[in-house]
């Protein structure tokens, strides 16, 4: 029974993680797969309804729909990647050096990760970014300002849980250095917890971007980005909905695909958390 | 007979809410070559923070420590890698003392790594001192939650045996197991101090384990030590009100 168990999540791991590479793939040979040119402007052709020509039909400026929902998938999924390892190695080697080492510089850099976190995050993300300015670059910046404290925290809190464990202690009376210690023992231990709270954030990120873009903040047009897609479309969503659907319905198959591949990847590294939470 | 362990006025204080508590207070005695020293008492007596500070696990905040005619203490970088090459620690729960994501194998072999053997010497070395603790070379590749306690235990005096060094620190080393694996343990510890002339300091609050084992006995009560003296002396002719409750409690 116990195995059946096992073995179905292992298998779902594997559905899912053929899916997401799937998305990763199109999206990463998005220039290759487009039918159309996504930037080239149709004006005869604008606000199609979709036909067997432009399957997901045309936005106002006449461009592929379909192809810009391609197109934009590169632009929305690499950003969210790109942004959740960035936010997973800072957060977590800043979180890391805390746990392990304690004293004045981790009261200063938890009580500054406090702050970030009591901060409502969307609204400090909208101020960075329109400091900065749009683009998709800044986007992330803005993102990963507010995202890296909850990395550090969990870091910092499995962290301070291994390095009182006693093979830690036995790690130091081997005669190991401090460096050796995190990266050979306490990383390994603590990888799990952290990988998974890093693939749920996945798909949260994914809507923040596209949350930021849609606001005018993340990707500048004519860039192809799910967010300001959706944004651009918004005002015809009686006349020409499917412009705002399809965008809509990528974030959300995405974000779904994400979650559910977090989910999995969280039921295999850590059987225990899933009977909690169940 | 020199002394391989000299420890002169050892004093640790907690604080707990600011309330000071003293875990070691002022204690002293040493350990001569060859010789097994036990220290008992009960739970909160200050028997593993004594062991944590000998292997300088935690810092004292007065008295010192000469290991091999040496002060130690304090010791950083080089020196405290020497340090280790001359104690060493075996833990109470085998299992918590293997990292996980790591096999037997290179958890026995860490040390030797450290100390610049190639992987193929280490590799060597790691399959005799297996065979010096009564194991088989397979269970190099077995992970700490794929033996039984006594197994790991044995991994870990092994483990503990790997830079030769010349004092051994058991804290608990049998508390977690049971009786007859205890036993095994206990005539494994006996052969081998007998084999390499090695000495060792056996905390537990078993007597009869340590009559079986050691050479002298520490009595530790509120931390500091109230009684000193052999096995027998000390369980047939106790002077402190506490050594005979201790005894009573063990010999019911």
């Amino acid at each position: 029974m116990q195995k059946q168990v096992r073995d179905y999540t292992k298998l779902k791991l594997i559905v899912l993680s053929i899916f997401v590479l799937g998305l990763l793939v199109v999206a990463g040979l998005a220039s290759y797969l487009v039918p159309y040119d996504p930037y080239v402007q149709d004006l005869s052709n604008a606000l199609q309804p979709p036909d067997r020509i432009h399957i997901l039909g045309t936005d106002r400026y006449g461009r592929d729909m379909l192809s810009r929902v391609i197109m934009g998938a590169q632009t929305t999924i690499y950003s969210a990647l790109l942004l959740v390892v960035v936010i997973t190695v800072i957060g977590s080697m800043v979180g890391m050096v805390c746990g392990y080492y304690g004293g004045i510089l981790d009261s200063v850099i938890m009580r500054i990760s406090d702050i970030f976190l009591a901060f409502p995050g969307m609204v400090f993300a909208i101020a960075v970014a329109g400091v900065t300015g749009g683009g998709i670059m800044n986007a992330i910046i803005a993102l990963a300002c507010i995202s890296w404290p909850k990395f550090a925290r969990l870091s910092r809190s499995q962290v301070i849980m291994t390095k009182n464990m006693d093979y830690i202690a036995a790690a130091k009376l081997a005669g190991s250095n401090t460096g050796i210690i995190i990266v050979r023992h306490i990383l390994p231990n603590i990888a799990g917890p952290i990988l998974i709270t890093a693939v749920l954030d996945i798909g949260t990120m994914i809507m923040e971007i596209a949350g930021l873009s849609f606001l005018g903040l993340g990707a500048a047009p004519p860039v192809a980005e799910w967010g300001s897609m959706m944004s651009n479309g918004r005002s015809m969503i009686q006349t020409a909905p499917w412009v705002i659907l399809a965008p809509g319905a990528a974030i959300f198959i995405t974000v779904v695909l994400f979650n559910l591949l977090g989910d999995t990847v969280r039921d295999v590294l850590d059987p225990k958390q899933k009977k909690v939470n169940e | 007979m020199e002394a391989i362990l000299e420890v002169k006025n050892l004093t640790k204080v907690f604080y707990k809410n600011k309330v000071p508590f003293t875990a070691v207070d002022q204690i002293s005695f040493c350990i001569k070559k060859g010789e097994c020293v036990a220290i008992v008492g009960e739970s909160g007596s200050g028997k593993t923070t004594t062991a944590k500070i000998l292997t300088q696990l935690i810092r004292p905040d007065a008295g010192n420590v000469f290991l091999d005619g040496t002060e130690y203490i304090h010791a950083k970088g080089k020196l405290r890698k020497e340090f280790y090459t001359k104690i060493q620690m075996v833990f109470q729960m085998p299992q918590d003392s293997f990292d996980p994501r790591h096999s037997l194998g290179d958890g026995i072999m860490e040390s030797i790594r450290n100390y610049g053997m190639t992987k193929k010497e280490a590799q060597k070395r790691m399959i005799e001192l297996l065979q010096m603790v009564e194991l088989a070379p397979e269970y190099a590749k077995r992970y700490p939650h794929q033996v039984s306690g006594g197994q790991c235990q044995r991994a870990a005096i092994a483990r503990a045996l790997a830079i030769s060094p010349k004092l051994i620190v058991c804290d608990e080393a049998t508390s977690a197991l049971d009786v007859t694996v205890q036993a095994q343990i206990v005539t494994l510890l006996k052969k081998l101090k007998q084999e390499m002339g090695l000495s060792l300091l056996f905390i537990s609050h078993d007597l009869g384990v340590v009559q079986n084992l050691c050479d002298r006995v520490l009595v530790m009560y509120q931390g500091k030590i109230v009684e000193e003296g052999t096995p027998n002396c000390i369980i047939q002719n106790p002077k402190e009100n506490y050594t005979k409750k201790l005894i009573e409690s063990v010999f019911l």
